[in-house]
């Protein structure tokens, strides 16, 4: 196969893993570090910081393990990898 | 206990052995992964379960209760560490293609150097984390039917071993999948059926938004500060943010999870399991900071401020446990907040009578524990057999055995496993509790770096990676030593996320001894760039 068209893959998908790696960071380790000004906002009943730390990264990284599937799904069909 | 107790408990333990007779194992390919054949949504559920402790079950929500927003870096720690898995570990490993994750570190690194210390690692990890569970099924069997811990223990290794010796892998999945079903149940039972009678809705989980408010009100009436939702008022910010890391990164890396992506039949479909996986996960972890708050709530409101004479009936049947204290201190006749001592694991255990449901219901969430215990058991001594006699006998002492042997080899090892680990919960070490707590950061200082290097850095080699693999071990349990024993702390860092400093040493000491060595074999490399993709590309 084809040397350029691998490698092209290659950055493809580590481009996708970083864009999906800061998302996880931010919702997990940003909500964390910006705690304390978030507490005093309410959000659907929840103080928003425990809101953010509690439910919205843990749906944040499953939603992304999906998401990271199907694009890669997409890439292998694109580069022909699939097995 | 009533009759129907035993007749709920001892039923689901039939169908999980059963579910193992009907699908024994003699061949490697079976005993160690399944054949290969497991669909992503059912591996998803396996995982789960062998995830998710009889801590995860029993004690989790509890330790939430206590610490506050403080705990939330247990619940991000342990579900992030699967994006980590999915993104950067599982799919490749998939590839790769062999039976454990030393396999995985001894082929990269062409060093069977570099395998004995993974085989050790995982050992250890996996042994003491099982003792833990083994000691759990004595506490729930103890509970369930009055026996004694020993006879607990006994009943419970006897069902362990005779789950993962019948079938390995094949027995072991089926099983793990049945007791998700069970567990997953037992847990969403009683709390969903509070929050009917609370709020006419049976989601718990996004409901008790509203529960946090009225326990911070309740809190500012009784003086008990700091409040609940307060962030950092049990450790520093630096404490919250390395302890989050060294479990996702551990999560990422524990041999017993991974081991459970090489049973899919493809690389696109680890991938889609890692999805299922935490789908599974995320519905008891979003469920615990729930039951956290409602009985947070329930003790500021039902306990906490009426006097000692006038405890609710299910606080006076859990003060006979021992598991609920009330001391009145300054003898006013009054509970105060302080004079509450309340063991973690009745957070999950009294809810059922805190909501008035019958006792069936305790029961069977009992059996919920159980199945969480007995599934992560089942997996890591798996771990411990794979390590034994596939790592250590097949490809270290008798490279030419034939599979036969090394399967009826691993079948042994996972009854003298079993049974050691047996008595050695039996003993009650405090020790080994500690060393369950330390699992994380010991898998962040090894297999991590190790993994992630040896997937996306082709340039890592064996003198680097087996060099960063000792330094993160021994840099790890250097400031375990120092931080518990010698009061010595670092940017407030405690014990429990010492992996930070072991993972940043191995990554530093692995990419500046490789950099300083010569690259690795035409053929590793080759290695490494076929592993990125799901079709074969080059012999290797």
């Amino acid at each position: 196969m084809d040397k350029e068209k691998l490698e092209a893959y290659h950055v493809e998908n580590v481009r996708i893993i970083t864009i999906l790696l800061v998302i996880w960071a931010v919702v997990s380790y940003g909500g964390v570090l910006i705690a304390k000004p978030l507490s005093s906002i309410s959000f659907l009943g929840f103080p928003l910081h425990y809101w953010v730390s509690a439910q919205l990264s843990v749906i944040t990284f499953v939603v992304e393990i999906f998401v990271y599937a199907s694009l890669m799904n997409k890439l292998d069909k694109k580069y022909g990898v699939e097995e | 206990m009533e009759i129907m107790g035993y007749v709920i408990v001892f039923g689901i333990v039939i169908v999980f052995m059963a579910i193992a007779l009907y699908n024994r194992a003699t061949a490697a390919e079976e005993f160690y992964v399944a054949g290969r054949r497991i669909p992503a949504f059912w591996n998803g559920m396996a995982v789960a379960a062998d995830w998710m402790s009889a801590a995860s079950f029993i004690s989790m929500a509890g330790a939430l209760y206590a610490l506050g927003y403080d705990g939330l870096a247990y619940i991000m720690g342990w579900t992030g560490g699967y994006v980590l898995l999915a993104l950067l570990i599982a799919p490749y490993l998939r590839k790769f293609g062999k039976f454990t994750v030393p396999d995985f570190i001894a082929e990269r690194y062409e060093s069977n150097f570099a395998r004995l210390v993974a085989l050790i690692t995982a050992i250890i990890i996996s042994f003491t984390y099982m003792v833990g569970q083994v000691a759990g099924v004595g506490i729930i069997m103890g509970r369930l039917f009055g026996v004694s811990f020993e006879i607990g223990i006994a009943i419970g290794m006897i069902i362990i071993i005779a789950t993962t010796v019948i079938g390995g892998m094949k027995s072991i999945t089926w099983t793990q999948v049945a007791q998700y079903i069970v567990l997953i149940t037992a847990y969403l039972l009683p709390v969903s059926i509070l929050a009917v009678q609370w709020f006419g809705i049976p989601l718990p989980q996004f409901l008790y938004g509203q529960v946090l408010q009225n326990i911070v009100e309740l809190e500012t009436q009784h003086n008990v500060s700091p409040h609940y939702v307060e962030p950092f008022a049990k450790f520093n910010m630096i404490q919250f943010l390395s302890l989050m890391f060294v479990l996702m990164a551990g999560t990422a890396a524990l041999p017993h999870v991974l081991m459970r992506f090489f049973t899919t039949p493809s690389v696109k479909d680890a991938r889609k399991s890692a999805g299922w996986a935490l789908f599974f996960i995320a519905i008891l972890y979003l469920t615990a900071p729930a039951y956290a708050a409602f009985s947070r709530y329930v003790m500021l409101k039902d306990v906490v401020g009426k006097p000692i004479d006038q405890l609710p009936a299910w606080a006076q049947k859990w003060a006979e446990t021992g598991l609920f204290k009330v001391i009145d201190k300054n003898g006013d006749g009054i509970i105060q907040w302080a004079e509450l001592n309340i063991h973690r694991d009745i957070v999950v255990l009294a809810t059922p009578e805190i909501a008035g449901l019958i006792a069936l219901v305790g029961y069977f969430v009992m059996a919920g524990g159980l199945a969480a215990a007995l599934s992560t058991a089942d997996g890591l001594l798996l771990v411990i057999a794979a390590a034994i006699s596939n790592d250590l006998y097949a490809k270290m002492i008798d490279p030419n055995a034939p599979e036969k042997k090394v399967v009826m080899l691993g079948k042994i090892a996972v009854a003298v496993a079993g049974v050691i680990g047996g008595f050695i919960a039996a003993q009650k070490i405090a020790f080994i509790v500690q060393i369950v707590a330390w699992a994380f950061s010991l898998a962040t200082a090894s297999f991590f770096p190790a993994l992630i290097l040896g997937v996306f850095w082709k340039r890592a080699n064996k003198t680097g990676a087996v060099t960063g693999l000792v330094v993160g071990l021994v840099i790890t349990i250097l400031y375990i030593y120092l931080n518990k024993y010698q009061g010595v702390s670092i940017l407030g860092i405690q014990h429990t996320a010492s992996g930070i400093f072991g993972f940043i040493a191995n990554l530093i000491v692995t990419v500046i001894v490789s950099k300083m060595t010569s690259p690795p074999s035409e053929k590793i490399q080759k290695l490494v760039e076929d592993i990125r993709y799901p079709k074969k590309i080059h012999e290797v």
